[in-house]
């Protein structure tokens, strides 16, 4: 009897510890690239957030897990992530349930980066529309912290791809005055982040997207 | 025993019977009250310790068996038993115990009443007592009973005092139950388990309770009891297994809570601290209705004849043109009872359900918002739903665009005016218009409304248009210094609100007086010249400057100073305003000779010069002067004195060639605008025959009786008179000019027209024809008109003669420069081989080597003088080209060499170095020989551009036909490779043709024109050919093809030298600097820019499209305002 009492004392230790081991590895920062639906490729340039996360890892204190994750809104672990990005070149559609969740995610202390990576831009006020239907995605002023916080980019969002060769520009949405969606466009930094053979980008201008990038997961982390 | 004795006895008996009796009942009373305390007593002893010790089953059992027991004994033995003996069921005790109990009871009867009824018993037995005195006896004691009363036997005290104690037992019973009912509850039900009561409880709400799905449901615990410090929830949703247990922090308050937010599934929770736990309830889930899936069919007006569009599942913003038809399917998670659509203007439209489907549809007819309304059977309606915006895309206004002539412009005359407008809508077109007035004449009043004339539409569906139009002017009858202003208007197809139209810019066109034009040109061609002096003049200056420069450089071994540098800094300044006015002239010449081409003013002769000196100038910036401007400056900034002397020798040679080439285009200008004049003078005697020839018809068919016509025709002459005055004027001017150049123009012959023509008297017969028109002589003036038109006639005639003379004149004049330079250079050529041969042959010691040095020096300063003399020929003809002096310059620098090679006795290398100068020589003298057989045929110079130009066109055309035949070849039948075969013969045709016009362009020094490398572009062909011939036609072959079209065109524009490519970079993103966008103000809304939104607002008003330019600029302007403040 008192074996197998022990024996089973030791099985609930070593659950436990297993569990707090896992606790401990889930605490580092991770980035969730936002799946939807609609057609829109979500998932192009897989190296972009490995990249970010490295280099958040290296030029900050915070402790990233640098994977490529992706989660969909309606899935059950997507509360667990702080940021939420999403990119593509095309069309996106939330369902209902997917519009509720993801308001409840913002409202609730969730971030959402939005990187249009070329043509993606109606579709996503389309659909953030539906989100916050009385909000407009409004235009930061360069004077704004997420423009500063770590790296200084005293311009606004540095101009990575040319697009339309028109200005890059961040907007931004707000909930209780909390930035809770921020976006890029005709910027590109996204693909700054992405393998060098990718696009080709010259050194300086993938710099730059790193570190601009390291300023939206700051300003997402501390605000 | 006496009968007395009998009746006293029976008295006496039945008096002890009912005290008996008495006593019995009194004993019953007391039982039952005994028994009733007892048990009292008892049952609140059990139920104290089953309160006190909270008894399990077995010792309630024993105890409510065991008060059943003894409550049943009681009542047996103190109820039942007097009862029994009561009604006589049991036997009663004995009248002698009744009689001892009364002789107890009075002392003083004893046992004297036992005695008595003992003696009656034993009457029969004893003889010891007589009858009388049993009777006396008798007698005795029935007189002293008589007294007493039996019944005092009988004690009710006790019955009394029991009750007293029994009503006490009784309160106390019924307040221990109303106390303790729990216990009294678990004693009677001494065979169930109860539970140990518990130190506290908790109080949950809401317990048990139906939830929407998605609702967030909050859990308040209370605790009644003891209070509690951890208190834990566990629930577990529908199919898990295990439940999950969730901490609750207390609150101020004291109680616990915890949210269930958007519930999905039904769910069981309690809550529990330590070994005590709530009752497990249940938050049931029920489903709202969602829409689970929408799709939206557009179906546009049929205007747009746009197909109709699914849009994409769950969207259901609907952006789209007023008068489209938006059909809805709806699928929602569960069967409907209702559906509907709910507009922001409170309107509804219900939808058909189906199920768990619904559908509808409804004409988009203004804009606003939406959200969906579902219900389902149990009356559940669904929450928050999404609102979907409606958006009208406005039909866009057209527009239209006149590209061509797309400015106000003066025309020619009443020629046809070709033009291209661009129309633009988004559905297509009903109709275009041209609308024209004429603002201003010298002749008639001004229309006051615009006429109009409908433009054919070939294709009215498309929304870009490009539509060519000839606008004949002729209808208009224009005249010298009319002026008509013009527009057009577009309507677009939108049957919906109606065609909405749009009209282009106004443009104006204006027929100007030949006298006008000439001015203007006469005026750009003097402008044109003073610049070219000044640009001259200022070059000289910087000349020397530059000599004096380089020679402080050349003294100062050492270094440059600052003001060295400052002096060079200049100096590029200065050459660089030289070349900007050199552009400028450029550009005016061009716009002269656009202005002279539109009003055919100039021979074709005059046009290709002009075009040549165009050509001339552009080739001034040449890329040797720049690069060496270039390294004058890099030697500039490094400050290094050798590099700038090197740099500056460089930029000397150039600057000459610039220097000169600025003398050359002065030159040339006033010889081609001596020969423009000729043109011009020309062209207004044309004119002038022209016109009056027109006014004779006129004339001849006018009512000699109409006085208003005839005077205005009277007017007309006139005018015609002036006209003749102003070409005698500029026939004056051009002698003048002419005489410059005595020795090249035809001054006699000019001096002959002109004298011809005063002594014709021209001029007053023209005002003769005038006055006679005037007095409606018509006929004489019909006769004077003829008269004047053969005068006019034979003037121009003489013209035509003085422009040949002057033609030809140049033309031997440069044909003999150029024979006689052809034979110097051919001279030289034979001398400069035999000083080869002769250098060849010489030994190195031998004293031939300073003969022959001696003689190459004559050479060399013969071929010094043949330049000067090709030099000064090139200020009179273009024939004189560039490739030329390359050949000369070539074979100027070998005989250097060979000077040097034979100053140093090394007559192999003079001989060899002497060889190459007299190939240059042939070379040149070839060339030479090719611009003077040119000239000698009548081109201008060598081949001619123009010439040039059409068998380039005519091989691109041809090229373009073999690229669309290669393209439209599929699979490899017979037939196609036939097809291959041809194309592959007519590529080669192609080639050798081009290959022959690279040469003959090369000959005659064109090659330089064409920018294009055909001799690549003949290689391209090559391949192309080898591959057609083989029927190896793949994607490479196509790009080739595409390639060499592509460098033919260009090779064409490059001959033009009007387009330059402008390559676009593809590059990573570039920066584009902007300004920061406005402060956000988020204490109203989120962020909104409240400007842009009141700007928005009021574009939503509908105002014109001109308004709204108006309303946007507004708001930037306040914007920038706000920023400011």
């Amino acid at each position: 009897m008192r074996i197998v009492a022990f024996i089973l004392l030791a099985l609930t230790g070593l659950s436990e510890l297993s569990r707090a081991q896992h606790t401990q590895v889930s605490s580092a920062f991770r980035i969730a690239r936002l799946k939807y639906s609609g057609g829109g490729d979500w998932y192009n340039d897989p190296s972009a957030e490995v990249n970010l996360l490295n280099f958040v890892g290296k030029n900050t204190k915070i402790e990233v897990d640098a994977r490529y994750e992706y989660v969909e809104i309606a899935s059950e672990n997507f509360y667990s992530y702080p940021l939420v990005f999403i990119t593509g070149h095309g069309n996106i559609s939330f369902n209902e349930v997917e519009v509720n969740r993801l308001r409840t995610y913002l409202q609730n202390g969730g971030f959402l980066y939005a990187d249009d990576d070329y043509g993606m831009d109606n579709a996503f006020r389309r659909e953030m529309k539906k989100v916050f239907p009385r909000q407009e995605l409004v235009e930061l002023p360069f004077s704004h912290g997420i423009y500063h916080c770590q790296f200084d980019f005293p311009k606004g969002p540095p101009k990575i791809h040319q697009h339309d060769e028109k200005p890059a520009r961040g907007f931004g949405l707000f909930h209780n005055k909390r930035l809770v969606v921020y976006y890029t466009y005709e910027a590109n930094p996204s693909d700054g982040w992405a393998d060098p053979q990718v696009h080709n980008d010259p050194e300086r201008k993938r710099l730059d997207a790193l570190k601009f990038g390291t300023n939206i997961v700051v300003w997402a982390l501390t605000h | 025993m006496t009968q007395v004795t009998s009746k006293i006895y029976g008295e006496i008996t039945s008096r002890l019977a009912a005290s008996r009796k008495k006593e019995n009942i009194a004993e019953l009373i007391g039982g039952t009250l005994l028994s009733a305390f007892v048990l009292t007593g008892l049952l609140l002893l059990a139920l104290l310790l089953e309160e006190a010790l909270y008894l399990g089953t077995v010792p309630r059992t024993i105890i409510f068996f065991l008060l059943l027991l003894l409550g049943t004994s009681l009542i047996l033995w103190l109820v039942a038993r007097p009862a029994l003996r009561l009604f006589g069921i049991l036997s009663n005790e004995s009248n002698l115990s009744t009689a001892h109990k009364v002789g107890l009871k009075y002392p003083h009867v004893r046992d004297r009443l036992e005695n008595i009824l003992q003696l009656f018993h034993e009457r029969d037995r004893t003889q010891l007592y007589s009858v009388e005195l049993i009777d006396a006896s008798f007698e005795d004691v029935r007189k002293e009973m008589a007294l007493l009363d039996f019944n005092s036997i009988v004690d009710y005290s006790r019955s009394r005092r029991l009750s007293k104690f029994l009503g006490v037992a009784v309160g106390v019973g019924i307040l221990v139950f109303i106390l303790l009912p729990g216990s009294a509850y678990r004693l009677l039900n001494y065979n169930q388990s109860f539970a140990e009561p518990v130190p506290f409880v908790f109080v949950v709400e809401p317990g048990d309770k139906e939830v929407v799905k998605g609702q967030t449901i909050p859990i308040i615990v209370r605790i009644n009891g003891q209070p509690q410090q951890h208190v834990f929830l566990s629930s577990k949703p529908a199919g898990q297994i295990e439940y999950d247990q969730k901490k609750l922090v207390q609150r101020t308050d004291g109680t616990f809570r915890h949210e269930f937010t958007s519930l999905k599934s039904t769910t069981s929770y309690f809550v529990s601290s330590g070994s005590i736990r709530s009752d497990e309830f249940t938050l049931s889930v029920i489903d709202k209705p969602i829409v689970k899936m929408l799709q939206l069919r557009v179906t546009f007006p049929s205007y747009t004849k746009l197909s109709a569009k699914q849009l994409d599942n769950n969207i259901g913003d609907v952006t789209a043109l007023k008068g489209t038809r938006v059909a809805f399917l709806i699928e929602a998670n569960k069967d409907l009872a209702e559906a509907k659509l709910v507009f922001d203007d409170n309107s509804e439209l219900f939808l058909n359900v189906n199920g768990a489907k619904a559908s509808g549809d409804f004409e988009l007819r203004k804009e606003g918002a939406y959200h969906i309304f579902l219900k389902d059977h149990d009356g559940i309606i669904n929450t928050e739903p999404i609102e979907y915006t409606l958006k009208i895309i406005p039909d866009a206004f057209p527009s239209a665009r006149i590209e061509l002539p797309g400015a106000d412009m003066d025309i020619a005359g009443n020629e046809q005016l070709n033009m291209l407008f661009r129309i633009t809508d988004d559905y297509g077109f009903t109709r275009l218009r041209l609308a024209q007035r004429l603002v201003q004449s010298r002749y008639e009043k001004p229309a006051e409304e615009f006429s109009f004339m409908n433009i054919p539409l070939v294709d009215r569906t498309r929304a870009e248009a490009l539509v060519a139009h000839l606008w004949s002017l002729k209808s208009l009858s224009l005249v010298p210094e009319d002026v008509v202003r013009y527009y057009i208007e577009v309507f677009d197809n939108d049957n919906i609100s109606g065609p909405k139209s749009a009209r282009s810019e106004v443009y104006t066109l204006r027929l100007p007086s030949l006298d006008e034009v000439f001015s203007d040109l006469d005026t750009g061609h003097d402008v044109s010249i003073e610049k070219m002096k000044e640009a001259l003049e200022n070059a000289r200056e910087a000349k020397r400057d530059l000599d004096e420069l380089h020679q402080d450089i050349r003294k100062n071994q050492k270094k440059m100073d600052w003001q060295e540098q400052k002096r060079t800094e200049t100096l590029l300044r200065k050459y660089e305003a030289v070349q900007q006015k050199i552009d400028e002239v450029n550009k005016m010449v061009e716009r002269m000779v656009n202005e002279m081409e539109k009003h055919q003013f100039l021979s074709r002769e005059t046009l290709e010069k002009y075009t040549e000196l165009q050509r001339l100038m552009e080739q001034m910036n040449s890329p040797e002067f720049a690069e060496a401007m270039k390294k004058m400056q890099q030697a500039l900034q490094q400050m290094n004195p050798e590099a700038m002397k090197k740099a500056l020798q460089q930029f000397n040679f150039s600057e000459e060639t610039f220097r000169r080439g600025i003398e050359r285009t002065i030159n040339l200008l006033k010889r081609i605008q001596i020969e423009q004049k000729v043109d011009e003078v020309l062209k207004r005697a044309e004119e002038l025959m022209k016109q009056q020839n027109e006014l004779q018809k006129k004339t001849s068919q006018m009512n000699p009786r109409d006085a208003d016509k005839l005077a205005k025709l009277a007017e007309e002459q006139k005018q015609l008179k002036d006209q003749l005055d102003q070409l005698q004027e500029e026939l004056a001017e051009l002698q003048k000019k002419m005489e410059e150049f005595p020795s090249e123009m035809p001054l006699s012959e000019i001096k002959e027209a002109k004298r011809n023509l005063e002594q014709s008297q021209l001029a007053e017969l023209m005002e003769q024809i005038s006055e006679q028109l005037q007095q409606q002589q018509v006929r004489q003036a019909l006769q004077n008109q003829k008269q004047a038109a053969g005068k006019l006639g034979r003037f121009m005639q003489q013209l035509q003669q003085m422009q040949r003379a002057m033609r030809e004149n140049q033309q031997r004049q440069i044909v003999n420069e150029m024979r006689k330079a052809l034979q110097d250079l051919l001279e030289l050529s034979k001398r400069q081989e035999d000083l080869r041969n002769e250098s060849e042959s010489l030994e190195q010691n031998s004293q031939g080597f300073r003969e022959n040095a001696q003689e190459q020096m004559e050479v060399m300063r013969d071929l010094g003088k043949i330049i000067d003399r090709l030099s000064h020929l090139s200020q009179k003809t273009f024939g004189i080209t560039p490739e030329m002096g390359k050949s000369i310059g070539d074979a100027m620098r070998e005989m250097n060499n060979a000077m040097q090679s034979l100053g140093g006795r090394n007559g192999r290398a003079a001989g060899q170095q002497q060889s190459f100068a007299m190939g240059s020589l042939n070379e040149a003298a070839q060339q030479v020989q090719n611009a003077m057989n040119a000239m000698m045929q009548g081109g201008g110079q060598g081949i001619g551009m123009a010439g040039l130009m059409q068998r380039l066109q005519g091989l691109t055309g041809m090229q373009q036909g073999i690229n669309q035949g290669t393209q439209n070849l599929g699979g490899m039948s017979p037939q196609q490779a036939a097809e291959l075969a041809r194309l592959a013969g007519e590529q080669g045709m192609v080639r050798k043709s081009l290959e022959q016009l690279a040469k003959e362009a090369s000959n005659s020094g064109e090659l330089s024109k064409l920018l294009g490398d055909l001799n690549r572009i003949a290689q391209d062909m090559r391949e192309v050919q080898t591959d057609l011939a083989q029927e190896n036609v793949n994607p490479e072959t196509l790009r080739k093809q595409e390639r060499i079209l592509s460098r033919l065109l260009d090779s064409q524009r490059s001959m033009r030298e009007r387009d330059y490519e402008k390559r676009r970079s593809a590059e990573s993103g570039r920066d584009i600097t902007r300004s920061t966008a406005a402060d956000l103000d988020l204490t109203t809304q989120e962020g909104k820019n409240r400007l842009r939104q009141d700007m928005l607002k009021a574009m939503e008003e509908g105002y014109a499209k001109d308004y709204e330019e108006l309303i946007k600029k507004y708001f930037e302007a306040l914007e920038q305002h706000e920023k400011q403040n």
